[in-house]
């Protein structure tokens, strides 16, 4: 196996942890509180992961993970981290003409998402409706109650990244990109991070790993490329394709993750921005 | 009827969330379960299961919950089946669809398939075997080789192999060893406990499982080494390792150490190491004198025979002091005809046949053998007896190109057959191994064997004496118990352990 | 270990296995087999090195080379003027390894006499013949100078070749052109219209295509093939796809560079009746791609696979130059009305570098078509896609493979793992007829000879000191 490229943020000097746990095509290391993820290469970058080809997982969780020169071992493995091409993400786009075309694009979104959940067979995670409309009424009317109504969410549901963390960081996504557009994400980014620090504690490893990246900006490509797709109303074409790869991510990840990104355009749209354009 | 509500608690188990939705509807769709829910145990979660009336669960963020609400027997059935589903590999092979099962070949594709796995047991043919120890090895898994015939050269690279990687490797010609409670090779049902023990002979360390079992106590580990490792040029490195682990290990309160005679200076390592331990140690050196390695003190204690270890070890689990190892029981002397002079041994256990042997020397019968003890004489045709004779069946001599005679057989009951036909016969000693891997029913051609024995030297007017020891415990598939009684109903006199049989029937010799 | 469960893997003897299961341990039992064909001092060759920390190291610079390579076609020339060693000199290059005229498959004999009356260096096949083996004429594998042909593979200073460059190392590979099915000179045939048809190839059409191919500046392969393989091609026994997308590109060029109408109308011709027109650019490129990853010490991927119609050889990163031969394996196929097994000559050619650089046989699942020729289902061919899976380094992200839900294409054979598994390469080939120039007379699926694996083991032990007969 060969590593072929790295998230932004995984560290370039030398470190030491654990291998936290292992799965058919990707092992998670913990570093420093933080995770590191090596998946194959035909998952997508995340901020935080090791890309490589052609491998299966050889290691045991608990085994010890270093990166000493630029390689990276762990359980069977060696990986040559030194000369990697390194992902990085766009800055976020600037701010759109208009809101709008991010609305429009959003039933798409939707529609697309719903044919996935059902192709699938994802179920519905009880209670997670009613609290992410919870989580939309806070951010657009009580910013005071966005904290607890992260907590309703935070590490709800089954699986590593539980849906309601999942569908967070959807969220995140959309009110971090359009910032720089919308005084209205401006401010409801800010509001709905703390509220993900403040709860990040109560979910899996995995899990608030995801939510502190997101809670400081930090998202995955598949995701970064959908929202500010969707954000921008740029590549208006592209979006379908977008958001297949986003609902690709993991078991039902992806599903929940695009979930929050409606969620965060929602909020958008019914924001003081959208009624003033 | 009322319903109970039960979880169960895996920490640091992760598995995606479709594969735990799937799960939560299996088992609430199981008869009699009203509600089941798999989830992550965070708190967020851990209220809803208070709300679906699944009850206070105390777990943390990382770990997998299963919980259950409904009839007694089907909670108990539903996380049954959660513990199986979730014991199995995560599918999901992303980007590869449904992948066929693979057949797996190699050491590298099941460790590929599970990387759980930890050790390796390998039977293949001997050529092979060391090759096979040395993949398992470099891919960080324990090895048990059961397979001989390895050549000495390259059991040396193995165990210095593994030496260098912290790993256990037992064998090769390893019959027997009992890992965290599992069986290995041709091994015994005992249960588990403080005992533990490092056999460089197979059947050696069945004898000390099973009387262990037999006298109340358990076994925390059984390792073995094969036969070769205390020789010179191996120099007990698997029975040093063994050793070492043993002492470290907190489950196990005394040490048993089982060897035919090992080479002298090889001995000495070992008794050494057993004198810097915190455990005690026994030690049985089958025919060696303990007074050449300092005899009994600072934590090591001597043993004759096999039996006689166990009973050292058993007392010293218990802070008793080891007993006088004891003399043959009394028995019913059989009224031999003039002529039936000889003792005939018929064994299976290759270390049974050798401890018999001694025992007969310490009664003045010096025997012809396959495999003679120091003093004893080796047969010239191991096809005839001649006087005296304590016959090893599971000697190279006799299983070239068929199985064992602990797995078949009808060779053992064929030769005890012709020793009986035998007028100068006068007593058959033999041996019946239980436990996994050996013969399903490993006495009915024997019974078969023994009635005509019996009714040929009738006709012929001689009275045989059968003297028989059965290793194996009650809990073994084949069930020491009604062994025993089956044996003792054909006439046969069957002692508690190999060194009472072996002391009986050479008493018993004019 | 004590606090761990018991996971244990069971090698022989199954009822142990079972033995473990009654008393509630979890185990796997293998389906174990002798390795290394049942030789017990390459099995141990092969413990000693498998998981070998120096080999693993080399595996992974070796198999990132493979990866990194960029083939670009640059160029078509003369094999004189392109390959160094050929100039001026009377040098026929011929397919797979090493071998000597008197030894030569009746298919690569005529071949060779028919290039030598191309080249003019005799004034027929019969005084070519006599020529060849007089030993004034010098013979050396294709690979040996970077090239590649497929079947008898056969190049002569006068032929053109198409010039491929790896744009990150800039090394070049060359192959000759294809002259496509019938009567030609791949498969031994030597008359009077296939030289006709040589001479034509090497004037007119290398010279329309030379300032075309220039005028590209560099046409990216591996895109093309990726792109070849979603449209049903493996790009060596079927490159109907391949060689449509290679001619959308040159047709524009061909025509800027203005050649007179009746010449771009031969050349279309020619090219669009072809349907393996590209099989010569995919081996060039395969060639690129697999000498990046050449040379590397302790390397055991494996870097060439080809065949001289006697033997079948294989060369390995690790071990420099070096072919380990053994006699090519039947191949398993269906032949053309009128031919059968007793009419074909051994396997031969250089084409298996497709497969060794994971295409060919390796990329089946893309080719349903070719599935139907080579005599076999669907099902077979993913399957076959699937098992090379468990005797390569890794897969090459480059080229998917839309029938496994569109996952990569195993890549960089490791002879150890073949060793260890058995599991043969597979190879899709054109079956020649064994008498010189009656051409192709079928298809198949073949596998690479386990002997060439075997021996390949051995050096790489006794690179590291680690062969059978040392003590470890």
């Amino acid at each position: 196996m060969v590593a072929v490229s790295k998230g932004y943020l995984v560290p370039a000097a030398d470190f030491a942890g654990t291998v936290h746990s292992v799965f058919a095509t990707a092992c998670n290391l913990t570093v420093d509180g933080r995770l590191l993820t090596v998946h194959d290469a035909a998952a997508p970058h995340t901020p935080t992961s090791v890309r490589v080809v052609s491998w299966r997982p050889r290691a045991r969780a608990g085994g010890p993970a270093r990166c000493a020169g630029g390689i990276l071992t762990f359980g069977e493995h060696a990986l040559d981290l030194r000369a990697l091409p390194v992902w990085t993400p766009p800055p976020p786009p600037p701010p759109a003409a208009t809101v709008p075309p991010a609305i429009t694009a959003a039933r798409e979104v939707a529609r697309i998402r719903e044919r996935h959940v059902e192709a699938r067979g994802i179920p519905a995670v009880p209670g997670l409706a009613a609290r992410a409309e919870s989580l939309l009424e806070a951010l657009t009317g009580r910013p005071r109650d966005v904290p607890r109504a992260v907590a309703g969410l935070v590490g709800l549901g089954p699986g590593l990244t539980p849906s309601g963390d999942d569908l967070l960081v959807g969220a995140l996504a959309v009110l971090s990109r359009a910032a720089p557009g919308s005084a209205f994400a401006g401010s409801a980014f800010p509001a709905l991070a703390y509220g993900v620090r403040r709860h990040a504690h109560r979910t899996t490893d995995v899990g608030a790993h995801y939510l502190r990246l997101a809670a400081a900006g930090h998202f995955g490509e598949p995701l970064v490329n959908l929202v500010d797709a969707l954000v921008t109303g740029a590549a208006r074409a592209a979006v379908p394709a977008l958001t297949q790869a986003a609902l690709r991510v993991g078991a039902s990840s992806g599903a929940d993750g695009v979930a929050g990104v409606l969620l965060g355009l929602r909020a958008l749209g019914s924001s003081p921005d959208r009624k003033a354009a | 009827m009322s319903s109970i509500r039960e979880h169960r608690i895996y920490p640091n188990r992760y598995q995606d969330s479709v594969a735990l939705m799937a799960l939560s509807a299996a088992l609430a769709e199981l008869p009699g379960v009203e509600t089941a829910s798999v989830v992550m145990g965070t708190g967020a979660n851990l209220d809803n299961l208070r709300e679906a009336g699944l009850g206070e669960v105390d777990a943390g963020p990382g770990d997998l919950v299963v919980a259950v609400l409904g009839e007694e027997e089907a909670v108990a059935r539903a996380l049954e089946l959660a513990d199986e589903r979730l014991a199995e590999q995560p599918s999901g092979d992303a980007g590869d669809g449904a992948v066929a099962r693979r057949t797996l070949r190699t050491l590298r594709q099941a460790v590929e398939e599970n990387p759980a796995h930890n050790l390796a047991l390998i039977s293949v043919p001997g050529p092979y075997a060391a090759a096979e120890a040395l993949k398992a090895l470099r891919l960080g898994l324990n090895v048990m080789v059961f397979s001989d015939n390895v050549p000495l050269d390259q059991e040396i690279e193995i165990k210095r192999f593994a030496e260098e990687r912290d790993l256990l490797v037992m064998g090769p010609d390893c019959g027997t060893a009992i890992v965290n409670g599992l069986p290995l090779g041709f091994a015994n049902v005992v249960r588990r406990g403080r005992i533990g023990v490092v056999g460089a002979s197979g059947t050696g360390t069945q004898e000390i499982t099973t009387r262990v079992h037999q006298l109340g106590e358990g076994i925390s580990q059984a390792l073995g080494t094969g036969g070769h490792d205390l020789s010179a040029e191996v120099g007990a490195i698997s029975m040093l390792r063994g050793l070492r682990a043993l002492a470290a290990d907190e489950e196990t309160d005394v040490i048993v150490l089982v060897s035919k005679p090992p080479a002298e200076t090889v001995a000495k390592t070992v008794v050494e190491e057993a004198r810097t331990l915190d455990v005690p140690v026994v030690i049985c050196f089958l025919g060696a004198d303990p007074a050449a390695f300092g005899g009994d003190g600072q934590g090591v204690h001597f043993a004759r025979t096999l039996a006689g270890s166990a009973d050292a070890a058993v007392a010293l689990a218990r802070g008793e002091t080891p007993p006088a190892e004891s003399a043959a029981p009394p028995y019913d002397q059989v009224r031999f005809a003039p002529g039936q002079r000889y003792l005939r041994g018929v064994f299976t256990g290759g270390t049974f046949c050798y401890e018999a042997q001694l025992l007969a020397q310490d009664a003045g019968i010096q025997a012809a053998s396959n495999t003679p003890v120091a003093g004893n004489l080796a047969l010239a045709d191991v096809r005839a007896s001649t006087g005296h004779t304590i016959l090893d069946l599971g000697d190279d001599a006799f299983t070239q190109g068929r199985p064992h005679p602990m797995i078949d057989p009808l060779p053992r009951d064929e030769r005890l057959l012709a020793e009986a036909a035998d007028p100068a016969t006068a007593v058959v000693l033999f041996d019946v191994v239980l436990g996994y891997g050996s013969a399903d029913d490993p006495i009915s051609g024997l019974l078969k064997a023994i009635g005509e024995a019996n009714a040929r030297a009738g006709r012929e007017g001689r009275a045989l004496a059968f003297v028989a020891h059965v290793c194996g415990t009650d809990d073994d598939p084949q069930d020491r118990s009604a062994v025993v009684a089956r044996l003792r109903e054909a006439g046969v006199l069957v002692a508690e352990n190999n060194a009472q049989a072996a002391a009986i029937a050479a008493g018993m010799t004019p | 270990m004590w606090s761990e469960h018991l996971d244990v893997v069971n090698v022989g003897l199954a009822g142990f296995g079972d033995n473990i299961r009654d008393a509630g341990g979890s185990v796997t039992t293998l389906d174990w087999r002798p390795p290394a064909l049942g030789d017990p001092g390459t099995a141990l060759a092969l413990a000693r090195i498998a998981g070998h920390p120096e080999i693993e190291r080399a595996n992974q610079v070796a198999f990132e080379r493979y990866l990194s390579a960029q083939p670009v076609l640059t160029d078509v020339m003369p094999a004189g003027e392109a390959i160094p060693a050929m100039a001026g000199e009377r040098l026929i290059l011929h397919s797979g390894p090493p071998i000597a005229w008197d030894r030569m498959a009746g298919p690569v004999k005529g071949a060779i006499a028919g290039a030598i009356v191309f080249e003019g260096w005799a004034p027929t096949p019969e005084k070519a013949a006599e020529l060849a083996a007089s030993g004034e004429i010098s013979f050396s594998p294709a690979h040996h100078h970077g090239a590649v042909g497929p079947m008898a593979g056969v190049i002569s200073p006068s032929m053109p070749v198409w010039v491929v460059r790896d744009a990150t190392s800039g090394r070049l590979a060359y192959s000759n052109f294809n002259e496509g099915l019938g009567k030609v000179l791949r498969f031994g045939a030597n008359g009077p219209e296939v030289l006709e048809r040589l001479r034509w190839m090497s004037t007119e059409l290398a010279q329309a295509l030379r300032p075309a191919v220039q005028r590209l500046d560099g046409l990216e392969l591996k895109p093309l093939i990726g792109q070849a393989l979603h449209m049903g091609d493996e790009v060596h026994n079927r490159n109907a796809a391949a060689t449509g997308l290679l001619l959308k590109r040159l047709l524009p060029a061909l025509i800027a560079t203005g050649p007179d109408n009746a010449v771009l109308s031969r050349a279309a011709e020619f090219i669009t009746g072809n349907d393996h027109f590209f099989l010569n650019v995919s081996m060039a490129a395969c060639k690129a791609m697999l000498d990046a990853a050449a040379g590397v010490p302790h390397s055991s991927m494996v870097t060439a696979m080809a065949r001289n119609g006697v033997n079948f050889g294989i060369r390995v990163s690790g071990t420099g130059d070096r072919w380990f031969q053994a006699p090519a394996n039947p191949v398993d196929g269906l032949f053309f009305p009128g031919y059968g097994v007793a009419d074909a000559a051994p396997d031969l050619g250089d084409s298996a570098i497709t497969e060794t650089a994971g295409l060919g046989g390796f990329a089946m699942a893309a080719s349903p078509a070719i599935v139907k020729f080579v005599g076999g289902t669907p099902a077979d061919a993913t399957a076959h896609s699937r098992r090379m899976r468990e005797i390569t380094l890794g897969v090459n992200p480059v080229f998917t493979l839309p029938a496994l839900d569109f996952g990569a294409s195993a890549a960089g054979i490791d002879v150890r793992s073949v060793v260890d598994t058995g599991i043969q390469p597979v190879i899709n080939t054109g079956i020649a007829h064994k008498e010189a120039g009656v051409g192709q007379i079928g298809a198949g699926v073949t596998t690479a000879p386990l002997p060439c694996f075997t021996q390949a083991v051995d050096a790489l032990a006794d690179g590291l000191g680690l062969a059978a007969g040392a003590a470890a």
